[in-house]
């Protein structure tokens, strides 16, 4: 039988606000998406050599390693600068990204998802919660478009 | 009691005592290890990142100048250079600490003793990094401390014996940095090399496939991408091994905590030639890294 304190333990661990390694964790998962994306969108121009798209893909893939990079870079500092409930939000929407790239073979939905992807990665770095929960918002616009 | 009696027990005392401290320079060793192990991973990220954009920049369109694409690489990953050198205190501060403890322990390492040198300074590297953003400041002032009770034991006299009070006083910052250690290695480092090993696997797969000489007047014209397989698959190989690397990390870094636990545990009831078993399951954890990387 669980005493008032268990319980009262227990909603308070629930509700706690994520740790700097948590927000670190989050960084590292969003850089993964990001780098594979970055990936599946090089090894589509290396074997479409001439869609034409490969311009727009080109132009993705390398904004998608800029973020990649920035976003290790800054899960290493630990920001510190925790971001509540987005952070949840963030996590889930890097595993949806990453379950529908598995899933999804056609370029088009990829390339919207890349762009969302990078907006993603923006509101990320800075930080801030409004940003990223809108950003979240694309991100699910964009697979549900895809 | 008689002067020659008392030198006698004296002398006992101190056999025990170095007999008592065996497992703490053992582990003390070990843990130093482990530190020596993880330093590549600090260093590597930007190395990897730039291995990476050299294999894209190879595949791209336009002009190719081997060494523009260099620099083009460096620059782009500067950022994973830096982060990596300040990812590298948290394994200095813990190999400063480690080693600390083996000479602490007034006994010889029976494990890594070559490894051992004298502190890195840790303490004071930290210190000049505290109060700025670069890491959460709860981290620094774990890595800080564990760096600092290390300075403590080499330095002052007072504490030159170790106590179990030394040891618990140490063990949150201890279990703060290590864990520091793993979220940089397991999740950041290896998010990187995942990364690369992605465009080098694609690559290799087309080297491959451009191989094909249909007729033997077609083989001379594939020899270049023939021969570029095996660097590929080289480069493939070392991403591997460090991968491989990282887990046998994980497992002897969590293995160092125990062994750091037990330590304080059994601090006055291990004697003699007995050895602490979490000790020993530490040290063949950290011996398990040694013998991956032996074959880089």
């Amino acid at each position: 039988m669980p005493t008032a304190a268990d319980i009262a333990a227990a909603a308070l661990a629930a509700t706690s606000v994520p740790t700097a390694a948590d927000t670190a964790e989050a960084l590292a998962d969003l850089a993964d998406v990001a780098g594979h994306t970055s990936t599946l969108l090089f090894n589509y121009r290396r074997d479409h050599p001439d869609a034409p798209d490969v311009e727009q893909a080109l132009n993705l893939e390398q904004t998608l390693d800029v973020r990649a990079i920035a976003l290790r870079a800054q899960a290493v500092k630990l920001l510190g600068s925790d971001v509540g409930l987005a952070l949840a939000q963030l996590k889930d929407a890097a595993q949806k990204v990453d379950d529908f790239l598995a899933a999804e073979q056609k370029i088009e939905g990829r390339l919207v998802l890349a762009s969302s992807v990078v907006g993603l990665a923006g509101a990320a770095l800075v930080g801030d919660a409004g940003g990223i929960l809108s950003a979240v918002v694309a991100v699910h616009a964009a697979l549900k478009a895809a | 009691m008689s002067k020659r009696l008392l030198i006698a027990v004296l002398a006992a005392c101190l056999g025990g005592c170095a007999a008592q401290m065996q497992p703490v320079a053992d582990f003390g060793a070990a843990a130093n290890h482990v530190a020596i192990a993880y330093h590549p991973f600090a260093a590597d990220m930007g190395v990897s990142c730039e291995q990476r954009e050299r294999y894209v920049a190879l595949a791209n369109p336009g002009p190719f100048d081997d060494a523009a694409a260099e620099r083009a690489a460096a620059a782009t990953c500067a950022p994973l250079k830096e982060a990596g050198a300040t990812a590298a205190l948290f394994g200095q501060a813990l190999g400063d600490y480690a080693t600390a403890l083996v000479k602490a322990s007034g006994a010889k390492a029976a494990v890594f003793d070559a490894d051992l040198k004298g502190l890195s300074g840790a303490a004071a590297a930290l210190a000049t990094k505290d109060g700025t953003p670069i890491f959460d400041s709860s981290k620094v002032s774990a890595a800080s401390k564990i760096a600092r009770a290390a300075a403590a034991l080499f330095t002052e006299a007072k504490i030159q014996v170790l106590t179990r009070q030394t040891l618990a006083d140490n063990h949150d910052a201890l279990v703060v940095t290590v864990d520091a250690m793993k979220t940089y290695a397991d999740r950041i480092y290896t998010g990187q090399l995942t990364t690369t090993r992605g465009v080098m696997t694609g690559e290799l797969d087309r080297l491959v496939r451009a191989s094909t000489a249909p007729t033997q007047s077609e083989v001379e014209s594939r020899l270049p991408w023939r021969y570029a397989q095996a660097a590929a698959r080289a480069d493939i190989a070392a991403n591997e091994l460090q991968a491989r690397r990282v887990r046998a990390f994980d497992k002897a870094a969590d293995a160092l905590v125990a062994a750091h636990s037990d330590l304080i545990a059994n601090f006055d009831k291990i004697g003699g030639a007995r050895r602490l078993e979490l000790v020993s399951e530490f040290v063949a954890q950290a011996q398990a890294i040694s013998d991956d990387a032996a074959a880089l």
